[in-house]
């Protein structure tokens, strides 16, 4: 029975003077001490790196994240440019400058100029009704790092940083420059470039 | 087992709160991993398809440069699916191509042409002429003699200042209309000819306004022939003659209109005169579909059928077998269900090419049909 078994108080005391429970030897307490150090520095040392890790992720996906919302959002717009060149009237191409752009954009039957403006550390998207006159904006990303705009001029071949040609350029690129502390310390993450098709010309010879 | 019943629950309880931080520490890590595996495969496959769209665009171009067949026709163009799959697609696409210029082109043709195009649909008429013609661009504005305003694109139509009038037959001429072609000359009247020089920048006065016209209308059929720009204006005889190398972009003397893809509506409009066999001219689309106009004797014997002998002789000078305009619809079936569709206009002329056609992107649209699951993740 377990109840016939338990010590007494006395019985605690006698155990403990007992031959085979003598307790540890100074030897014993110093291995133990110098494993458990051993263990924590490497518990330690996981906890670091997993915390670094986790902070380094977090912090690279969010810049990730901005990068694809900036690449979306201006892919949509550069590629719906307006080009009509039967319509004949003054409708002025593609303006731009390091700061941000506007381009002719026809969208669900309503023409108007759409346009990207580096402000204030942030993106800002900028819409004008042709027709209304319209001016509407809306901020894509209030916090960016410093940044600007570009241009690939597609008959000299060269990248410019202000455009007010009769024609598209080929390409359009967002320079980032993010700092190593915003992306974890990881690398520079690329610029975007984006593609203008409309425009573009096969097979001319 | 020697058991402590002071101390029985304590580890019990110790350990149970362990786990249950165990848990919640690897739900919420697992709920922020799924939540950016999901949003990172909602963007990798919309990169994917819209990819797969574009490289399929580049495919439709190459087909159409490099396309020597005598003529053009719904079917003829055949898409290389085949190749498609050979490059790896695993997106379900359709390819879809038609003449986008030999819609009915608004801009570019005189208002007589328009009462034809909507001889079925008066209040398009009025709705179309007035807001054309309107000094102040509202619908109801006084009469201009020349047309003062433009459509950006057909579907601007049903936005305009009072199109509710004529909302009914938005789908009736939505797939008919188009602001993709160029003017053709042997169609003009002096009206729309001194819009066009116009909209080159060019200014008159009213007094010579009116005698620009005067001179178009009176002498127009001394150069209802196959020639260039500049003879052709040389013969109207205008008192000021215009700049030939601004007009040339938007006036062609190349008929662009193909008889394969033309809608009867329009072909009433071009011929200019009531068919007297109506029931032929309604079976355009299937004459079309199925034994398409090989060549102008062909196309002729019809017209004399559809409109007798009333029509002009000029009319071959409107047509050509060989498209100019290419509208390219291509969609695309996601794995997740998300459709994406892109659509292209694409200009194609010899000008400029000596061995092969050459191909220019006019428009590109790219629309999402569904709701899509992921994406950027941040304010989609």
């Amino acid at each position: 029975m377990v109840s016939a078994r338990l010590p007494s108080p006395g019985w605690k005391r006698s155990k403990a003077f007992s031959p085979s429970s003598r307790g540890f030897t100074l030897f014993e307490v110093l291995v133990a001490i110098t494993l458990t150090g051993f263990i924590m520095l490497g518990i330690l040392n996981v906890l670091q790196n997993t915390a670094a890790f986790s902070r380094r992720s977090y912090s690279r996906g969010d810049e990730e994240r901005a990068i694809r919302l900036l690449t979306r959002r201006l892919e949509e717009t550069l590629n719906s440019a307006y080009l009509c060149p039967y319509l004949g009237v003054e409708l002025t191409l593609l303006r731009g400058d390091t700061r941000g752009f506007t381009l002719p954009v026809c969208r669900e039957g309503a023409p108007g100029r759409a346009g990207f403006f580096l402000r204030a550390g942030g993106l800002v998207y900028q819409w004008e009704g042709i027709r209304d006159g319209e001016v509407t904006e809306e901020t894509v990303i209030a916090r960016l790092p410093e940044a600007a705009f570009s241009y690939l001029d597609g008959k000299t071949g060269l990248w410019v940083s202000y455009w007010q040609e009769d024609y598209y350029p080929r390409l359009v690129r967002l320079r980032l420059n993010w700092r190593e502390a915003e992306t974890g310390g990881s690398g520079p993450l690329p610029d975007i470039i984006i593609p203008v098709l409309v425009g573009t010309e096969y097979g001319i010879e | 087992m020697v058991l402590n019943r002071k101390n029985n629950g304590a580890v019990l309880l110790a350990v149970t709160w362990v786990l249950l931080i165990l848990t919640g520490i690897m739900i919420t890590l697992g709920y922020q991993a799924q939540l950016e595996t999901l949003l990172l495969t909602g963007y990798r496959e919309e990169m994917e398809t819209r990819v797969a769209a574009r490289n399929l665009l580049q495919l439709v171009i190459h087909r159409l440069q490099h396309d020597d067949s005598d003529y053009d026709a719904p079917g003829t163009i055949d898409f290389p699916y085949a190749l498609a799959t050979e490059l790896g697609y695993t997106y379900a696409a359709e390819v879809e191509l038609w003449d986008e210029g030999s819609r009915f082109n608004l801009n570019n043709t005189p208002a007589y042409m328009w009462r034809s195009f909507f001889d079925d649909a008066p209040d398009c008429y009025t709705f179309v002429h007035q807001w054309f013609f309107s000094r102040d661009a509202t619908a109801y504005g006084t009469p201009a003699v020349v047309r003062q305003n433009y459509l950006f694109a057909v579907d601007e139509l049903g936005k305009l200042p009072g199109a509710e009038a004529i909302a009914a037959y938005a789908d009736m001429f939505r797939s008919e209309l188009t602001v993709y072609s160029p003017a053709l000359f042997y169609l003009l009247d002096g009206e729309t000819f001194l819009a066009l020089l116009k909209r080159t920048g060019e200014d008159y006065g009213a007094s010579l306004e009116m005698a620009m016209i005067d001179a178009f209308n009176r002498n127009r059929w001394d150069a209802m022939y196959q020639a260039g720009l500049f003879e052709l204006v040389g013969r109207l005889g205008l008192p000021v003659f215009p700049d030939i190398a601004k007009l040339e972009p938007f006036i062609t003397t190349e008929g662009f209109l193909n008889p394969n893809f033309i809608s009867p509506r329009h072909l009433n409009a071009v011929i200019g005169a009531p068919p007297v066999n109506s029931v032929r001219l309604y079976e355009l689309k299937t004459i079309q579909e199925t034994t398409p106009f090989t060549g102008w004797e062909y196309f002729n014997a019809y017209l004399q059928e559809v409109y007798g002998e009333n029509y002009s002789p000029f009319v071959r000078l409107y047509f050509t077998f060989k498209t100019r305009i290419w509208g390219v619809r291509i969609r695309m079936m996601g794995a997740t269900g998300a459709n994406y569709t892109l659509t292209a206009i694409l200009e194609r002329s010899r000008e400029k090419a000596l061995t092969s056609w050459a191909v220019r992107i006019l428009s590109l649209q790219e629309e999402w049909a569904a709701a899509r699951g992921g994406g950027t993740g941040v304010d989609e």
